[in-house]
């Protein structure tokens, strides 16, 4: 069985030591920058095993620290996050430049179910900057080596504008593969940028992947997961088939701080992957 | 009839012509001796209201969280009545859709200023007199102390503060949205219980409390370490008296202290 | 494991004797008021045994309010130096509710699955001798939880009133070690804590039918009665802050002159900032969804995760909640509405 990654550390309250090896500033707002990083003690790489889906705290220690999806695949060599400017600990985050070090804690979490999906097509569904860990997961799938595990790959992206999708360079590098089927949306399109205009919802009623032998990953703002549930049961999809990843409050990362449940699932440990039936039965508190 | 089922009566009438729709008084507590704040709706429920010394609660503190759920009758006895007229003043509730029943406070604070209600649409019996606040005596043994005495009585009761904010939960002065200890952006006052955060804590407060602060005892009475929060409370209830010759929560016509400038305001402070 | 009997009067060399080898704990009384709480002793002076409980429950030295993670230097905030080293330690005078209550946290802190250092270095460095309770309190409801007022639950050793002396009854080897050099006891003395435990049952009447409401709270999440029973609830920290079950923290940083240390403190689901996103959402923004999320943490989402309620009948939450809400009468109520 395809276990999750299990932090390095016996003491899950420790950050370890990462540096900051390059950022990309991701879209024209400049809000969105992509950090890749490297372990300041090189041999923790390798301890470090994680599976698409978990997610991990970035922090600095006297600011604070925030989880945040892993967007780097498992063989890559450097961890990769994408962060949003959003609040106390993101802006001191977006501050540092190449070379410094900041402390990661994690993995934590359950990953998508990719282990059940072998054989299987995969449709991911995602829309704004919560793409992050859905990248890793099409970098996963698309190693040579594991590519032939899974069948027929869709992708249904979308964004406010051009300028805000993530991975431009990897978007247009897809677009040109014969084995993955991309479609980027926006709700504005630009020119520069052959993008579909319309909203994820809509789009992915239009592309229409078929329900067989499928699995939905969806990740993205609560507004796009509400209009997104019933165009994947139009398509046949059923609850099961159908994982989201969610995001709340978190402190801990581990069940400890209590504040990340939602009836008696923790999001962190229990979660961030949830199957759509599983969800469905949960209260409706998030 | 007794006092209390005058009070029923009446609050029943209420509701059965549809005059208000909410009582907000006081019911029984599961525990002998105790009483929980009632919001009643259904006539026939008026006979739940008791009015007895266990009925200690400021309900005003429960005002701003009806300001949308139509027209409210509040039970109040004198310092209830006084934080209404604070609401009232701060546009924290709409005189229009508050009724008072005035009533002598049942649970009276031996050193509280006043018993009966000071504004109210109707009153349940013989209204009590209204006493100014009395010199206390507990305050003038605080201040007879040398300043590291005083100092070291404070941080012995701030010390043992757990910041449950018990205290500003239950104060109607309390309303606003985010308060400074829960402002993150900045974070003006740490999270824990090391003396300097509580210290803050509560010194902050004391300033917003400031010609506010009508001196009900709830905050004391809600605090679960017994912290001697009255001091606090009605030391600066005497600072604002003898600078500004206000006592709050008397009356809807006197100007907010705080927010008037008077020429003959005390200055000294600017030199 | 023999019983064996302590003298009243010897209390002060029992704890002299505890003393020299680690540090030992109990109830002591504040200067000038009712406020018991566990502090540091080293004789039978300051301690009170006349409160029947500490104003805060002993969770609050195995989970303090304010606890160092670690420390760092603010010059390199990714080097971090974890602090957790704590003496051996004896609690003495721990009631047996609040020592259930520290089972209930094993389940959350010493989960194999995600261990908290931090607790389990505090749990293992700690012996715990409990006081059984002969005269509950008029909020108690240990026997309506499962817990009892003679319970032995996550105690060493148990002592049990017997007039001018105590019944120590070892519960563990650590337990039998504390009580060694004490004369057994006879079958009378045994006989008469058994009285007198029955006596203590006797006294506390609340009896819901928790198994039914168990049930009933499976499908209650979305019912109107929450809102009604939220409406008195101010929404303060004093009925999770002073329970023994309950468990959130927060985590923040500290920094001053260049040093600083991650410091977790508690928290409270009872705090509308408790679960607020960075972008303002709040999955808990009313009272309502609060009080009903700490009931059902305690009645159902435990229980459903655990086996056994999140509340060990304490009273605490009842005594000090400042609105008087009574969690008995919420129970009832809850049972009486729900379908
Ligand atoms: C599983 C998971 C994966 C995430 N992945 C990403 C990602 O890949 N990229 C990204 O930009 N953001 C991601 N987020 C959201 C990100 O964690 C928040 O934007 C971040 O916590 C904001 O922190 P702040 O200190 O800048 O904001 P502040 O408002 O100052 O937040 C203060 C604290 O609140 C908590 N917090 C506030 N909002 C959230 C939130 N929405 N989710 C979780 N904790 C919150 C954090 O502990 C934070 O330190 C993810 C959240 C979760 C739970
Ligand atoms: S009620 Fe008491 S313990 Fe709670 S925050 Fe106020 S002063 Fe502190
Ligand atoms: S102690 Fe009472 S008022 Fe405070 S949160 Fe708990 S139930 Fe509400
Ligand atoms: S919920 Fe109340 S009675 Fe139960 S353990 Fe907590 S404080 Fe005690
Ligand atoms: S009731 Fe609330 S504060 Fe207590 S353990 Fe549960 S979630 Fe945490
Ligand atoms: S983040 Fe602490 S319990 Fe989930």
């Amino acid at each position: 069985m395809n276990t999750p990654g299990r932090p390095p550390l016996g003491n899950p309250y420790l950050p370890l030591p990462v540096r900051l090896e390059r950022v990309t500033v991701e879209n024209d707002a400049r809000d969105l920058k992509t950090f890749e990083l490297t372990f300041s003690d090189p041999g923790l790489r390798e301890k470090f095993t994680f599976v698409p889906g978990q997610f991990s705290f970035l922090g600095l220690a006297g600011v604070g620290e925030a989880p945040f999806g892993i967007a780097s695949a498992p063989h890559e060599a450097n961890l990769a996050f994408t962060l949003k400017k959003a609040g106390h600990v993101t802006t001191a985050l977006h501050e540092l430049s190449p070379g410094m070090e900041l402390g990661l804690r994690g993995p934590y979490g359950n990953p998508y179910p990719l282990h059940t999906a072998r054989g299987r097509n995969i449709v991911i569904v995602s829309g704004g900057f919560s793409f992050t860990t859905l990248r890793s997961v099409i970098v996963h799938l698309m190693r040579p080596d594991r590519r032939g595990d899974y069948g027929r790959i869709t992708v249904v992206y979308g964004a406010r504008s051009p300028g805000e999708l993530l991975y431009k360079d990897e978007l247009r590098a897809w677009e040109a593969l014969p084995d993955i089927d991309l479609t980027l949306c926006v709700d504005r399109a630009d020119g520069d940028w052959p993008a579909t205009e319309g909203l994820v919802p809509n789009v992915l009623r239009e592309v229409a992947p078929s329900a067989k032998n499928a699995v939905a990953l969806v990740c993205g703002p609560p507004v796009m997961l509400r209009f997104t549930h019933p165009v994947l049961e139009e398509l046949g999809f059923s609850p099961d088939d159908v994982y989201l990843s969610l995001e709340n409050r978190m402190k801990c990362g581990i069940g400890k701080c209590g504040r990340c449940n939602i009836g008696e699932v923790y999001v962190c440990k229990d979660g961030p992957v949830f199957s759509y039936r599983r969800l469905r039965e949960l209260p409706g508190e998030n | 009839m007794s006092a209390v089922e005058k009070l029923r009566a009446r609050c029943r009438e209420l509701l059965e012509k549809g005059e208000t729709d909410i009582v907000l008084g006081y019911r029984a507590g599961r525990r002998n001796g105790t009483a929980v704040p009632a919001f009643i709706t259904a006539a026939a429920d008026c006979d739940r209201l008791i009015l007895d010394e266990s009925c200690h609660h400021n309900l005003a503190a429960y005002l701003p969280g009806l300001r949308h759920k139509g027209r409210v009758t509040i039970i109040a006895a004198g310092p209830t009545s006084r934080s209404v007229v604070v609401l009232l003043k701060e546009s924290q509730f709409d005189r229009e859709r508050l009724r008072i029943i005035g009533v002598n406070d049942p649970a009276r604070d031996p050193a509280s200023p006043v018993s009966g209600a000071v504004l109210c649409d109707e009153y349940l019996g013989d209204r009590a007199g209204t006493t100014a606040p009395a010199d206390d005596t507990a305050l003038a043994a605080f201040e007879a102390k040398s300043p590291a005495e005083r100092r070291q009585y404070l941080a012995a009761e701030l010390g043992r503060c757990i910041r449950c904010y018990a205290c500003r939960q239950v104060c109607p002065n309390c309303y606003c949205p985010t308060c400074f200890v829960d402002a993150s952006r900045p974070q003006w006052v740490g999270r824990t219980v090391d003396e300097s955060d509580s210290l803050m804590f509560h010194l902050m407060r004391a300033m917003h409390m400031a010609g506010r602060c009508v001196e009900c005892g709830a905050c004391a009475r809600a605090c679960p370490m017994d912290i001697n929060l009255m001091l606090i409370n009605r030391k600066v209830g005497a600072i604002v008296r003898d600078r500004f010759g206000h006592v709050p929560g008397m009356s809807l016509d006197d100007p907010l202290p705080l927010t008037t400038f008077n020429t003959e305001d005390k200055q000294e402070f600017i030199k | 494991m023999t019983p064996r009997l302590l003298a009243k009067k010897d209390l002060g060399r029992f704890i002299a004797a505890l003393a020299k080898e680690a540090e030992v704990w109990a109830p002591v009384k504040s200067t000038d008021r009712e406020n018991c709480r566990f502090g540091p002793v080293t004789g039978a002076e300051g301690i009170c045994l006349d409160c029947l409980q500490t104003r805060l429950p002993v969770k609050e030295l195995f989970l303090p309010q304010r606890e160092i993670l670690f420390r760092f230097k603010s010059d390199s905030p990714a080097r971090v130096k974890p602090v957790s080293d704590i003496p051996a330690r004896v609690v003495f005078g721990v009631r047996p509710c609040d020592a259930a209550a520290l089972e209930l946290f094993d389940r959350v802190f010493l989960d194999p699955a995600g261990d908290d250092p931090y607790y389990r270095h505090r749990r293992e460095r700690t012996a715990l001798i409990g006081v059984a309770c002969d005269d509950p309190g008029t909020a108690c409801f240990c026997t309506a939880v499962g817990g009892d007022p003679h319970g032995t639950a996550a105690l060493d050793l148990l002592l049990e009133d017997i007039g001018d002396r105590w019944l120590c009854r070892p519960l563990t080897e650590k337990g039998e070690r504390l009580a060694a050099a004490r004369g057994p006891a006879g079958k009378d003395d045994c006989a008469e804590t058994e009285r007198r435990a029955a006596a203590a049952r006797e006294q506390m009447t609340f009896a819901p039918d928790l198994a039914q409401l168990a049930e009933k709270l499976a499908g209650a999440f979305d019912h109107e009665i929450w809102e009604e029973l939220a409406r008195p609830c101010v929404n303060c920290g004093v009925c999770t802050y002073l329970c023994p079950t309950c468990h959130c923290f927060d985590v923040t940083d500290e920094e001053r002159h260049g040093r600083g240390a991650r410091i977790r403190a508690w928290d409270s689901c009872q705090f509308s900032l408790f679960t607020r996103h960075a972008s303002g959402h709040n999955p808990r923004p009313t009272g309502t969804t609060r009080l009903r999320n700490r009931t059902l943490h305690k009645f159902r989402y435990f229980p459903h995760t655990h086996g056994p309620l999140l509340c060990v009948g304490c009273g605490r939450c009842i005594i000090h909640c400042p609105a008087g809400i009574d969690l008995r009468e919420t129970l009832e109520t809850l049972t009486a509405t729900l379908r």
